[in-house]
């Protein structure tokens, strides 16, 4: 099973990622969250306890052996608007990275993830007047790539009631746009072809804590604090601005007979980004908030497994129509161990809708795959 | 509890292949456009420049006998055009088989003809045409300082006692391929004195008559076919074009291996006219002076240079003339524009077609030469283009333009459509 899902996982990392003209997708682009499968499937409820999700770096500081992480998100999403609609289909891969013990009470964890993804391929016609005569030009912009947040991370565990940890963060990415206008007659007319590239990199910390007051409960609550981000491109500083600060908290309680519960709350401050972005676009400081169960399912393939649910609100980052982008999604899970527990599969499944003040409209459903080995 | 397994391996079954399907990504999304699309490109400017600083009409230079063609032609008082044909290497011995050791004397000349690859396409033949032959090798010296191209003792030649073939045809007797019969006894007299056989060639008409033959350049050489036995065994001589002069010049020696002379030319055109075509051949070289900001940070979609035509009615009115835009490449240093126009660039460049005794205003697309300009300094190498007909000195078409120097109304004009480059990449 496990050699079966990485050769399906190795097919897929050939492709690149994602699709702009979606709401999700405006301005800098759609933010993943940073949150691992399991997490998804319950809302992102216990993201901040999650070693496998990259918020809390003190999250890492009770993981056992070495472990590495590996998470793949396709996203089947539809975009109506007047009449029209677009099906895409958009392969992610959020998270990936390595967890390592650097004594019983230390671990070390670095990883990268996915901050915000922009790949979007727009195809529009507009109308241009050329000398006397009005032509149909059939205009696409590509755009590929994605700002991710690569992280080290220390977690210690200072007592069984209490871990710490510290993340330092490189921020760092690219867009690549594409511009083609075609033209009808190509013996009149030239077609218009134009690329650019920019490249993003800044800086940023991170702490945060868990507290666990009791074996049932389970309080994690962490900070990323964002530093200089610059826009470049070629040897060219575009623009400069921060990174945006995040501040989350979750808890988890498992009291209740063999179901897990656990929420969150985050809080995004995209505007702090907004220095880079033409005057079209408009950054929202953002609430995250969600959560879910989890329960332990039945037998597969001889093995115990878990069920989750789980339901998240939060608003989209950036907006090109002055209307702030609101998602709410609603899905589960299922977690799988594998391997007398040295492997473990995760699979989320969400149905997102997303909604703004104009006639566009969106639903999504992502599918997420995870896999945690102990090497 | 093990229908639920049943369902939650169904589920891990559908998840498994939406985890296949999304390996090939479909990113195209038109149904958020307009509204969620902004209009990266920006808007499509249109002006209308007098950018042309140089206009002139310049001799193609291109070479004597570098034309992809012969033209024979007789049209009355206004084109007289004859084809010269070199064979300067007419063998004197043979070996009569191939095992033969030793060669034998040329004694004996018998069906000699030229086969000529005629372009029937071009033909223009108003009742017969006599087709005639002359020796005109003048003889006089192999010194390369000696010009043996000249039109005015070729054409002195042309005279009876050297007549080496004459043979009318109608229209349709001229076929793709003309075996056209010469003296055997001019064939013979050279192959026995070593003397260079060079063959002009004229049409005589009471009408007018004009017959274009294909050349060297073409790779398709008029041919020199001859027996030199009686016995059919032994196989015809089968000779090439060939110009042993001018001496040591072997590429120009090849071209003069056929070309044609102009023995009379249509009546010139107007002075201050831009003129494309006819014979001698002419180009038209244009200079533009350009606004870097729309060459430098602009993208052209599109560019017409908008001539006024005037019209050319001395031969062929109707018919037409395929007019080829070149870049020049020609540095600032080529200050003279008849050397500049023969240094070009071939791109894909749309030609131009119009009968040469149309009027009125004619487009020309340029577009995709500005693509070329803003790779190059436009101080160094002026942005300049020539004008060229597709059939240069192989048709006596001409087309003709106002200049310049014409009235405002009718003066060459470039309209220019350009969109203001944006920057791309951030949001």
């Amino acid at each position: 099973m496990k050699t079966a899902f990485l050769a399906l996982a190795s097919l897929c990392l050939a492709t690149t990622a994602s699709a702009q003209g979606s709401l999700s997708v405006q301005g800098f682009g759609y933010p993943p969250g940073q949150i691992s499968t399991r997490a998804e499937g319950m809302g992102g409820g216990p993201a901040e306890l999650d070693p496998q999700s990259a918020l809390n770096p003190a999250s890492i500081a009770d993981v056992g052996p070495s472990q590495l992480y590996f998470q793949y998100d396709p996203e089947f999403r539809t975009v109506s608007s007047a009449g029209a609609t677009s099906k895409t289909t958009t392969a992610r891969f959020p998270i990936v990275g390595f967890i390592l013990p650097l004594s019983t009470r230390m671990r070390f964890g670095l990883g990268a993830s996915t901050l915000v993804d922009r790949s979007s391929f727009t195809k529009s016609t507009v109308l241009q007047l050329i000398d006397v005569s009005k032509v149909n030009v059939t205009q696409s912009v590509k755009v590929l790539g994605a700002i991710d947040d690569v992280r080290a991370a220390l977690g210690y565990t200072v007592s069984p009631a209490l871990s710490i940890g510290i993340g330092a963060h490189l921020i760092t990415g690219t867009n690549q746009v594409t511009l083609t206008q075609r033209f009808p007659d190509s013996a009149r007319f030239t077609n218009l072809l134009e690329t650019s590239r920019v490249s993003y990199s800044g800086t940023a910390f991170s702490g945060g804590f868990e507290l666990h007051p009791s074996k049932l409960l389970a309080l994690g609550v962490s900070g990323r604090k964002g530093g200089t981000i610059r826009a470049e491109s070629g040897d060219t500083t575009v623009a400069t601005a921060k990174a945006p600060d995040h501040y989350g908290a979750s808890v988890e309680y498992t009291g209740w007979g063999g179901v897990g519960l656990a929420a969150r709350i985050g809080r995004d401050q995209w505007t702090a980004m907004r220095p880079l972005a033409s005057k079209g676009v408009t950054a929202y400081d953002s609430w995250d908030v969600g959560g879910g169960v989890e329960a332990e399912g039945p037998r597969l393939l001889g093995r115990a497994s878990l069920l989750r649910l789980g339901v998240r609100h939060r608003t989209l980052p950036f907006s090109t129509t002055g209307s702030s982008v609101s998602e709410l999604s609603l899905g589960g899970g299922l977690g799988l161990e594998l391997a007398r527990n040295r492997a473990r599969i995760d699979i989320g499944f969400n149905r997102a809708g997303r909604s703004s003040g104009d006639s566009v409209k969106e639903h999504a459903y992502i599918l997420s795959f995870g896999l945690r080995v102990v090497p | 509890m093990k229908v639920y397994s049943r369902y939650i391996v169904a589920a891990f079954a559908v998840a498994s292949a939406a985890l296949l399907a999304s390996c090939s990504e479909k990113l195209e999304n038109e149904a958020g456009c307009p509204i969620l699309c902004p209009d990266t490109g920006g808007t499509v400017q249109n002006v209308s420049l007098d950018a042309t600083t140089i206009d002139t009409t310049v001799a193609s230079i291109s070479g004597v006998g570098t034309e992809l063609g012969l033209l024979i032609a007789n049209r009355g008082d206004s084109l007289d055009t004859r084809a010269i044909i070199r064979f300067d290497t007419v063998p004197g011995r043979f070996a009569p088989r191939a095992s033969d050791t030793t060669t034998q004397a040329v004694t004996f000349v018998d069906s000699a003809y030229l086969a000529m690859r005629v372009d029937t396409s071009q033909l223009k033949i108003t009742g017969a045409v006599t087709i005639e032959a002359y020796d005109v090798d003048t003889t006089l010296t192999n010194d390369s300082t000696v010009a043996d191209t000249l039109t005015a003792p070729l054409l002195k030649l042309f005279r009876p006692d050297r007549l080496i073939g004459s043979h009318t045809y109608t229209r349709a007797q001229i076929l793709d391929t003309l075996k056209y019969s010469i003296s055997n006894a001019a064939v013979l007299a050279k192959a026995k004195t070593g003397k260079r056989l060079r063959i002009g060639l004229r049409a005589v008409s009471s009408s007018s008559a004009q017959i274009r033959i294909r050349s060297a350049e073409a790779g398709a050489a008029t041919q020199l076919f001859y027996r030199v036995s009686a016995d059919t065994a032994i196989h015809p001589f089968l000779i090439a074009p060939f110009s042993k002069t001018p001496v040591g010049q072997s590429i120009i020696a090849a071209h003069l291996s056929d070309y044609t002379i102009i023995a009379k030319s249509p009546a010139p055109a107007p002075p201050q006219s831009l003129n494309i075509g006819g014979l001698p051949p002419t180009r038209v070289y244009m200079r533009f002076d350009i606004p870097s900001f729309i060459v430098d940070s602009s993208t052209v979609v599109r560019a017409a240079l908008v001539l006024t035509q005037i019209p050319n009615r001395t031969i062929d009115p109707a018919d037409s003339i395929a007019i080829s835009p070149a870049l020049v490449l020609a540095a600032k240093a080529v200050t003279d524009p008849t050397k500049a126009s023969q240094i070009l660039g071939e791109i894909a460049l749309s030609p131009l077609s119009l009968a040469v005794g149309d009027s009125g205003k004619k487009t020309i697309e340029l577009a995709p030469a500005f693509g070329f300009w803003r790779g190059i300094d436009g101080v160094s190498t002026p942005r300049a283009i020539v004008l060229r007909s597709v059939s240069e000195g192989i048709s006596p078409l001409q087309a003709r333009f106002f200049s310049l120097e014409a009235t405002a109304a009718v003066r060459p004009k470039l309209l220019i459509s350009y969109i203001r480059r944006t920057p791309l990449g951030l949001p």
